[in-house]
C-alpha cells in the first residue's frame, strides 16, 4: 500500500527501496513499535535541537542563495574554518569556547568579504556553472588547508557540558546553547534585515537587482557584504558545532547536503524558512534513524526534496518563484 | 603494464630533475644494487641514491644465485583520514625488517638483507592496486598491506595478477579472500566472522563463567563496509550463544549518538557492542552520559577506541569494566613486550593493535623468506602456504593458513577495560588479568 | 611581428572555418590518445617527459573524459546543467557487475543494459523536472538529489550489495578467461584501448549531434528555450532525449570501471565528488566544445596526479587542484579550448594594427 503511493508520486526506485526496507529493517521497527511517552519525548527534543542546527547552518547559504543567486559550495567548508578557529581559539586562550564564537564569527565575516573579492566579483555575471565551480574551488582549498594544518582526525573540546533533565527527558546542554545561539542569530540577522539601511538595500538587491541598481544601491558592494554575512552565518554554525560533537575537516561538507535541502524546503532567501525546513528534516533524520534501518532516513530526505522541487519549488515559505 | 624497465627509470628521474623536493618515503626506490652493507637502519624508503639512481632496482634475480636483499612492499595509508594509523603500521613493517636485519638477516640467504619500500594509498580504493603495482616494479618479492578494506581488495587481486604474495596487515573485511579464491593472499588477522564469533562466545562465557548473566544485547555500529560486516556476523553468533539481539543502531561519521542511544535506552539491552572507529565510540559515550544511561555491559567488536588507551582516558567511568574484542599484541610474552618498547623508543609514537598485527604479518613474511630460501615471489608464496609461524608477537596459537588464505588459528581475544587499561582476560593462554565485576 | 607569423595566424584562421577543421582536429587527437602508450615511454637524453603518467592514470583519465562528453550533450549542448551524473555511472557500474555476477551474463550485454536503464533513470528525471519547469540552481539540485538517492539506496539495500558493495567475478567464472569476450583483461593496455575505444565512440556522437539539425535544435533550447519553442521546436521531446543520449553514454565508461577495478561500492561510484569528477574536464576544456571534455580531463587528471606524485604533504594536491580550477575559470570561463582562438583573435588585432600604423 505504500509502496503504490510512492510509485505514483516518485518513480519505481522508491517502490523497490520501501520493499526492501521491510527486510532489512524488520529488527528495528518490530522492537520498537509503540514507545513510551518518554522515549517519544526524547526523540522531538532531539529533533527540535537537531533542526535547530540545520536550520543555523542553513542561514548563511539562504542569504547568499536568495540575494546572489550563487550556490556557495564552501558554505560547508567555511563552517569547518570556523570549528577549528574555535578550537585553536581555546587551546592558545584557555577562555571558554563561548567567547571564541564571536571571534570566528568576525573572522569568517573577512574572509567570506575576501573570497568574494577575488573569486566570485569577477564572475558574478558568467554562467552559474562556473560560480558552482569556483566556490567548489574555494572548498578544496579550504578543506585541504585544514587537513594540512590539523590533520584529518577527529578532534573534539570535550566539554562535557552534562543535561537538562525534565521528568525523564534529558536535554544535552550543548545542542542547546546552540538553539538558543541560532534563535539570538535569526532573529538578530531579521531585524538587521528588516529595521536597518543596509539590511534593506540587500533585501532590495535580493527582489530586484536591476532595480536596485537605478535607485542608487551599490550593488557589488552590497554583494560582498551578503556573502560577507553569510560567511559570518557559516562561522556561527561551524562554531558552535564544536560545544555537542567532534569535528573532522569532511564535517561541514556532509551538514551541506542537508542543508541544500532545507533551504529549498523552506524558501530561497526566507530566514523562517530555513528553521522550518530545519526542523522538518530534524524530524526526518531522529525519527528516521529510530524507525528505519541504517541510514535509509536520508532516503526519505532526498525524497522530500525531490518532492518539494517539484511542487512547490519556491519553497514552503518562499515568494517568488524560481528567476 | 611496468615490466618495462624504462618506466622506472623516467618516473623517478622525472621526479627528480623537475626539482620537485621531498619525494622521500612514498615512491623512491630501494638502495641500490651494489652498496649492500650498509646495515643497520633497515634501508626504507631514503633515497640511498649513490649518483647511480634509476640504474634498475635490484629485484633478487640478477644472476648471482644468492641476492643480497629480499625487498618488502609496504602499501599503507599514508597521508589522508587513515594516515595516522597508516604511518605506524608503516614503521611497524619496518621496525620487523630492521630486527631481523640485527639478527643477521635472513640466514637461508647467507644474511641477505630485508628492505621495505612504502607506498601511500591514501586510503583510496583506485590507489590499492596501483600502489601495489609500483612497489612490485619497485622490485617487491612480497607486499603488505593495506588497513582499509577496499583498498586491501584492489591491492591484493593486483598482486595476484602479478603472481607476487600478499600478507594481509590489517583488514577486516570477509569478502576480501572469501569471495574468490586467491592464491596469493594471506591474512593472519581475524576477519570479521571470527571477530564476531570470538566476541560473542568469550563475552557470553566470561560473564556467564562469573555468575552474571547476559540475554540481550544492542548493536551500535558504523554504517560503512566494515561495520556492515560484523553486523551481520553478529546477527548469526550472538543467538548462537544464547543472547538475543533487540536492537541495531546505524552511526554515519559526523552525526551525534543521541538518537541512537535512545534506541537503546527504548530497547535496555544487557550490553550496548560498538562496532565504530574511535570517534564513534567516543560520541556513544558522550551520548550515553547526556542521557545517563548505563547499561550493564558495554562492550566493542573490532573496536579500536576500546584498545586505544588515551580514548579510554577521554571516555571515562562510562567504559570502567567494559569489555572488548580485538587482535592484540601477546602480553604474556616477553619478546612481544620487547618489540613494543623498541618501537616506542625508535619511532616515538604509540604502539596499539594495528602496529602488533602488522608487526606480526611481517614476522610471518619473514619466516616465509627464511623457510623459502629465495627471494623469488613464488617459492616465498610457497612457503606460506605450507608454513607453521609460532614466533610472532600476536595473541593467538601459531599462525598457518588455510586454502582460502585465511589464518586457521586466528583469535581475536577478550579485553577488560580495568583502571582505564585494556587488558585481556580470555581465552586464559593469553590472559594477563582475570575478569572483574 | 613577422609576415610569416601573420601568415601563419591568417592561415590556421582561415583552416579553423573550414567544416572539415572540427572533425580533423577531434580526429588528430584520437590519434594522439591512441600512440599516448607509447609516447609516454619516449625517452630523450634520459629523460621522459610523460613518463610519470601511469597507464592507470591515463585510464583514468580517459574514463572521466568519456563521462564528460557524454555530460556535455546534455548540459553542454542544451544548457541543463546536470550535477548528477553519477547517478548514471554508478547505475552502469552496478548493473553489469550485478548481473555479471549473479547470472553470468556476458558484460557487454550487461553494458548494453546497464545503459538502458540509466537512460530510463534519465528519462524520469528529466520527465519530472521538465514537467514542472525546473531550472537552473533548481534542476542541478534536483538531479543532485536523483543521485544521492541512489547513493543511499544502493548502500541501505543489502540485496544490492549494501555498503560493502561488489566485486568483480574472476574471468574464468563466466567466460573463459581474460580476453575482450570477457571484459576483463590481465594487462592495462587492453583496456585502454577499449576506454579509448568508447571514448571515440561518444566523441563521434556527439561531433554528428553539433553538426546536425538536432544540434541546432538543442543549441536553441540553451540558448533562448521559450523562443524555440515558439518558433515550433519541440523542446520538451528533445530535452528528454539529450538526457537519455547523455545518461546512455555515461553509463558505459560505469560498466568500464566496475570491470576494471576489484571492486565497486556507493562510496566510490556514486560518491558526490563524482559528480563534480565528471563536468569537470568539460568545464575546464570548454563546455559546448566537442573537444572540450578531452582537452579538459587531459589536464585536470594528470595535474592531480602531479601534484599528488610530486608533494609528500596530505591534502596539498587537493588544494592545488582547487586553485588551479579557480585559476581557470576566471581568467578562462570559455575552457581551455577557447585559448587558440583567442589567441588567433589576438594576433589578428595586433597585426591589423601594425598594419595601420605601416598604411
Amino acid at each position: 500500500m505504500l509502496s503504490s503511493f510512492f510509485l505514483d508520486a516518485c518513480g519505481r526506485e522508491a517502490a523497490a527501496v520501501v520493499g526492501a526496507l521491510d527486510a532489512t529493517a524488520a529488527p528495528a521497527v518490530l522492537g520498537l513499535s509503540l514507545p513510551s511517552p518518554t522515549i517519544f519525548a526524547q526523540y522531538f527534543v532531539f529533533a527540535v535541537l537537531l533542526g535547530g542546527i540545520y536550520g543555523l547552518v542553513a542561514l548563511g547559504l539562504t542569504m547568499i542563495f536568495g540575494v546572489m543567486d550563487v550556490i556557495n559550495f564552501a558554505h560547508g567548508a567555511l563552517m569547518v574554518v570556523a570549528m577549528y578557529t574555535v578550537l585553536v581559539f581555546s587551546d592558545a586562550t584557555g577562555l571558554s569556547p563561548f567567547f571564541a564564537i564571536p571571534f570566528a564569527v568576525v573572522l569568517l565575516f573577512a574572509f567570506g568579504v575576501a573570497i568574494y573579492r577575488s573569486t566570485i566579483a569577477p564572475i558574478i555575471d558568467a554562467p552559474q556553472e562556473n560560480q558552482l565551480i569556483v566556490t567548489f574551488g574555494v572548498l578544496l582549498i579550504l578543506v585541504s588547508g585544514v587537513e594540512m594544518i590539523f590533520g584529518a582526525d577527529p578532534q573534539q573540546l570535550g566539554l562535557n557540558l552534562g543535561s537538562l533533565e525534565l521528568s525523564g527527558v534529558f536535554v544535552p546542554r550543548g545542542q542547546l546553547y546552540a538553539l538558543v545561539i541560532a534563535l539570538i542569530a535569526l532573529s538578530g540577522t531579521w531585524l538587521f534585515l528588516q529595521r536597518t539601511m543596509l539590511g534593506r538595500a540587500i533585501r532590495g538587491t535580493a527582489d530586484n537587482r536591476d532595480g536596485a541598481q537605478y535607485v542608487g544601491i551599490d550593488v557589488p558592494r552590497i554583494d560582498a557584504l551578503t556573502f560577507g554575512i553569510g560567511a559570518a552565518l557559516a562561522g556561527l554554525a561551524g562554531g558552535v558545532i564544536p560545544l555537542f560533537q567532534s569535528f573532522t575537516p569532511a564535517l561541514g561538507d556532509q551538514y551541506l547536503i542537508n542543508a541544500f535541502v532545507v533551504v529549498v524546503l523552506g524558501g530561497l532567501g526566507s530566514f523562517p524558512g530555513a528553521f522550518v525546513g530545519g526542523l522538518i528534516i530534524g524530524f526526518i533524520q531522529v525519527f528516521g534513524q529510530a524507525y528505519l534501518g541504517g541510514s535509509t532516513y536520508q532516503i526519505v530526505i532526498f525524497l522530500a526534496f525531490i518532492l518539494v522541487l517539484l511542487v512547490k519549488p519556491e519553497g514552503l515559505l518562499g515568494g517568488s518563484a524560481d528567476e | 603494464m611496468g615490466d618495462n624497465p624504462a618506466d622506472r627509470v623516467s618516473r623517478r628521474s622525472f621526479v627528480k630533475y623537475s626539482g620537485a623536493a621531498g619525494v622521500t618515503g612514498a615512491l623512491a626506490g630501494c638502495s641500490s644494487n651494489g652498496g649492500g652493507g650498509d646495515g643497520g637502519d633497515g634501508s626504507d624508503g631514503s633515497d640511498g641514491s649513490d649518483g647511480s639512481d634509476g640504474s634498475g632496482s635490484s629485484d633478487g634475480s640478477d644472476g648471482s644465485d644468492a641476492p643480497d636483499e629480499v625487498i618488502i612492499g609496504s602499501n599503507h595509508p599514508l597521508s589522508g583520514a587513515l594516515s595516522n594509523t597508516g604511518e605506524r603500521m608503516d614503521q611497524a613493517v619496518k621496525l620487523a625488517a630492521m630486527i631481523k636485519n640485527e639478527a643477521g638477516g635472513i640466514e637461508s640467504l647467507d644474511g641477505a638483507e630485508l628492505s621495505v619500500v612504502s607506498g601511500d594509498n591514501e586510503g583510496a580504493q583506485e590507489l590499492g592496486g596501483e600502489v601495489a603495482q609500483e612497489l612490485i616494479d619497485e622490485g617487491a618479492s612480497v607486499l603488505t598491506g593495506c588497513y582499509s578494506s577496499p583498498v586491501t581488495s584492489a591491492a591484493t587481486r593486483t598482486a595476484e595478477s602479478a603472481g607476487v604474495p600478499f600478507v594481509i596487515s590489517v583488514s577486516v573485511a570477509n569478502s576480501i579472500l572469501q569471495e574468490t579464491q586467491l592464491n596469493y593472499a594471506y591474512r593472519p588477522q581475524p576477519p570479521a566472522n571470527q571477530m564476531a564469533v570470538d566476541h560473542a562466545r568469550l563475552l557470553a562465557d566470561a560473564i556467564r563463567g562469573a555468575g552474571e548473566e547476559i540475554e540481550t544485547a544492542g548493536l551500535f555500529y558504523i554504517d560503512i563496509s566494515f561495520g556492515q560486516s560484523v553486523r551481520d556476523a553478529l546477527r548469526e553468533e550472538l543467538p548462537a550463544n544464547d543472547i538475543e539481539i533487540v536492537a541495531e543502531t546505524a552511526y554515519e561519521p559526523g552525526d551525534t549518538a543521541d538518537t541512537q542511544v535512545t534506541t537503546l535506552r527504548d530497547a535496555d539491552p544487557d550490553a550496548v557492542i560498538a562496532t565504530t572507529y574511535r570517534s564513534g565510540t567516543i560520541e556513544l559515550v558522550n551520548a550515553m552520559n547526556n542521557q545517563n544511561y548505563q547499561p550493564k555491559y558495554v562492550t566493542g567488536c573490532s573496536n579500536a577506541a576500546m584498545n586505544d588507551v588515551s580514548a579510554l582516558e577521554e571516555m571515562g567511568d562510562t567504559v570502567e569494566g567494559g569489555f572488548a574484542t580485538n587482535f592484540a599484541l601477546d602480553p604474556t610474552s616477553d619478546a612481544a613486550g620487547e618489540v613494543r618498547s623498541r618501537f616506542e623508543s625508535e619511532f616515538e609514537t604509540s604502539f596499539d593493535a594495528n602496529v602488533a598485527m602488522t608487526y606480526a604479518a611481517t614476522q610471518v613474511i619473514i619466516a616465509a623468506i627464511e623457510e623459502a630460501g629465495s627471494a623469488d615471489p613464488d617459492d616465498i608464496n610457497d612457503a606460506l602456504g605450507e608454513i607453521t609461524v609460532e614466533d610472532h608477537i600476536a595473541a593467538m596459537p601459531p599462525i598457518t593458513f588455510a586454502d582460502n588464505g585465511e589464518n586457521e588459528n586466528s583469535l581475536a581475544p577478550l579485553f577488560q577495560v580495568q583502571d582505564l587499561r585494556d587488558r585481556v582476560v580470555a581465552p586464559e593462554e593469553f590472559a594477563e588479568a582475570d575478569v572483574q565485576f | 611581428m613577422s609576415n610569416a607569423l601573420s601568415r601563419a595566424v591568417e592561415r590556421y584562421g582561415a583552416f579553423r572555418d573550414e567544416w572539415y577543421a572540427l572533425p580533423a582536429l577531434v580526429a588528430v587527437s584520437l590519434v594522439v590518445l591512441a600512440a599516448m602508450p607509447f609516447l609516454r615511454q619516449l625517452a630523450l637524453f634520459g629523460v621522459a617527459p610523460l613518463g610519470w603518467l601511469s597507464l592507470n592514470m591515463l585510464i583514468i583519465t580517459l574514463v572521466w573524459a568519456t563521462t564528460a562528453q557524454a555530460w556535455n550533450i546534455m548540459s553542454g549542448y542544451t544548457g541543463q546543467f546536470s550535477f548528477g551524473h553519477a547517478a548514471f555511472f554508478g547505475l552502469g557500474a552496478y548493473t553489469t557487475i550485478i548481473l555479471t555476477g549473479t547470472f553470468g551474463i556476458s558484460p557487454w550485454v550487461g553494458m548494453l543494459l546497464s545503459s538502458v536503464i540509466a537512460a530510463v533513470y534519465g528519462l524520469i528525471i528529466g520527465a519530472l523536472t521538465f514537467r514542472y519547469d525546473l531550472e537552473g540552481h533548481y534542476f542541478a539540485l534536483a538531479t543532485l538529489a536523483f543521485a544521492e538517492l541512489l547513493r543511499y539506496v544502493f548502500t541501505n539495500v543489502p540485496q544490492l550489495g549494501g555498503a560493502s558493495g561488489f566485486f568483480r567475478p574472476l574471468a574464468r567464472e563466466y567466460a573463459d578467461g581474460p580476453g575482450l569476450v570477457a571484459f576483463q583483461f590481465t594487462g592495462d593496455l587492453p583496456y585502454y584501448y577499449l576506454i579509448l575505444g568508447f571514448l571515440t565512440v561518444v566523441t563521434v556522437v556527439s561531433l554528428a549531434i553539433n553538426r546536425s539539425q538536432l544540434g541546432y535544435y538543442l543549441f536553441a533550447i540553451r540558448e533562448r528555450e521559450q523562443a524555440a519553442a515558439a518558433i515550433g521546436v519541440p523542446t520538451y521531446r528533445y530535452k528528454l532525449l539529450a538526457v537519455a543520449v547523455s545518461a546512455f553514454f555515461t553509463a558505459w565508461p560505469g560498466a568500464f570501471w566496475a570491470m576494471y577495478f576489484n571492486t565497486i561500492r556507493p562510496s566510490t561510484v556514486f560518491d558526490l565528488l563524482v559528480n563534480v569528477e565528471i563536468l569537470l574536464p568539460a568545464i575546464v576544456g570548454g563546455v559546448g566544445t566537442v573537444l572540450g571534455p578531452i582537452v579538459g580531463s587531459l589536464i585536470v587528471i594528470p595535474v592531480g596526479e602531479f601534484v599528488r606524485q610530486s608533494f609528500e604533504i596530505p591534502g596539498l594536491n587537493n588544494a592545488v587542484y582547487g586553485a588551479i580550477l579557480i585559476a581557470i575559470v576566471l581568467y578562462s570561463p570559455k575552457g581551455v579550448i577557447s585559448w587558440p582562438s583567442r589567441f588567433v583573435d589576438l594576433l589578428r588585432a595586433r597585426t591589423d594594427l601594425l598594419d595601420d600604423d605601416a598604411a
